[in-house]
């Protein structure tokens, strides 16, 4: 993984993540929705067969959009474990 | 969240997945299928090949064999200390040969013989070539880690698919009996009681709507819900389906973890006219500092204590 930061405002943060595609940027995205300062999230994914992505994310400025999309990332992890901790439990308990 | 195993083997696992958003669960499904490292042959050497297939069609068979996989013993070959060359520490060996005893003789995956007795086929039945009597096949190969990205050969499951949970409803003051929703169901969701269509194995249902469709007093309503799911992984023997979606979302984890530490910590005010020149020079510094560090010293260590039982020179 590598990034290339485009834009980088209060507002708006406009990024290009190396070596990555729909896996890493779709739960992102999804996440971001959540957060109600945010005013657009999305990405592209510009050839498939170059292993790279766009994302773009804007706020209403009263969080800067890099701390959004952070936040975002920090809370797919936290689900990431809670989903492990749901997992180990449900094959403990079959 | 909540997760509930519906029906367990040694290579499949079904399981109930409730309250999850549906991009979280379909990208571990696409880390399961492309980004989860097994072994898989790598390399294959042919010393002797009298059968009538070529060398690379016996090598690219080998190389679709599933392997035993274990993750303690072996490191990606590209972050080995021996830098991709192989070694030790990143390939399993293995080697066959087989002349046939009589005409028709099929040479199998039990021909080969590993030499880590932890990495071996999932089965000892799997064809290679046939062979006519007194054909020989001579072949040195080497295992190494790999992810589904690179090749299918190197994807762990078979399978790893989810649904949403289906609710099929009959209204039963609407339902005229006329039969025809249990005719063109295929998945048998339906049946006749009483001269009245009742749902009887809902969890099969696949969304298809014929039913709505085909039902001329729309006594019937499918419909889903968006963020529960029915979780299907079907390992191909590498490894335990349990142990595929532990590690699935290892892999998820710590694509989130990099992307962190790549982004810069306090965010500098730069003017959109040069951005490249900045930025660029900006996550170098994490990533330098992070990545060389972790792998190396796990390769070390981990390793190193278990690469004495098993050098080869
Ligand atoms: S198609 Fe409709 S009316 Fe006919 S049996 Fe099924 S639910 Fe009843
Ligand atoms: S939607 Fe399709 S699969 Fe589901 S009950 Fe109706 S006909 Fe059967
Ligand atoms: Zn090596």
């Amino acid at each position: 993984m590598n990034i290339n930061i485009i834009k980088n405002t209060s507002r708006e943060l406009e990024l290009e993540i190396e070596g990555e595609g729909h896996t890493l940027c779709n739960p992102l995205r999804e996440i971001l929705f959540e957060d109600a300062h945010l005013t657009f999230a999305g990405y592209s994914v510009p050839h498939p067969l170059t292993r790279s992505a766009r994302f773009i994310v804007r706020t209403d400025g009263k969080v800067k959009a890099i701390n959004s999309f952070k936040k975002a990332a920090k809370k797919l992890i936290e689900r990431t474990e809670e989903l492990r901790t749901e997992f180990k439990k449900a094959l403990k308990a079959a | 969240m909540k997760v509930t195993v519906l029906e367990q083997t040694d290579n499949t696992l079904q399981m109930r997945v409730e309250e999850v958003r549906p991009g979280l669960i379909n990208a571990i499904r696409r880390i399961m299928l492309a980004e989860t490292p097994t072994m898989a042959i790598e390399e294959v050497v042919i010393l002797e090949n009298q059968s009538p297939l070529f060398d690379e069609i016996i090598a690219h068979r080998l190389g679709l064999v599933p392997l035993k996989t274990n993750y303690d013993q072996y490191v990606v070959s590209s972050d080995c200390t021996c830098e991709g060359v192989g070694c030790h520490l990143c390939q399993a060996g293995f080697t066959m040969e087989v002349e046939a005893p009589e005409d028709g003789f099929i040479a199998t995956t039990g021909d080969l013989k590993p030499q880590d007795p932890e990495v071996v086929p999932v089965s000892d039945k799997i064809p290679i070539a046939k062979l006519a009597k007194g054909q020989r096949i001579v072949i040195e190969a080497y295992a190494r880690l790999g992810i589904g990205q690179d090749h299918a050969k190197w994807q762990p499951v078979s399978t790893m698919a989810y649904k949403m949970i289906p609710h099929v409803k009959v209204d039963t003051n609407k339902c005229d009996g006329c039969k025809e929703c249990v005719e063109v169901c295929f998945r048998q969701v339906f049946e006749m009681q009483k001269d009245k269509a009742v749902v009887v194995d809902e969890k099969n249902c696949t969304l298809c709507n014929l039913c709505v469709e085909t039902c001329d007093v729309q006594a019937i309503a499918v419909s889903h819900d968006e963020n529960n799911f029915i979780v299907t992984i079907e390992s191909t023997g590498a490894l335990p389906p349990m142990t595929i979606f532990e590690k699935g979302l290892d892999v998820f984890r710590k694509k989130y973890e990099e992307l962190i530490t790549l982004l810069p910590g306090r965010v500098p005010k730069v003017t959109p006219k040069k951005p490249r020149a900045k930025k660029k020079a900006l996550p170098k510094k994490p990533k330098k500092k992070k990545e060389p560090k972790a792998p190396a010293s796990k390769t070390k260590t981990k390793t190193a204590s278990k690469s004495k039982t098993k050098k080869k020179k």
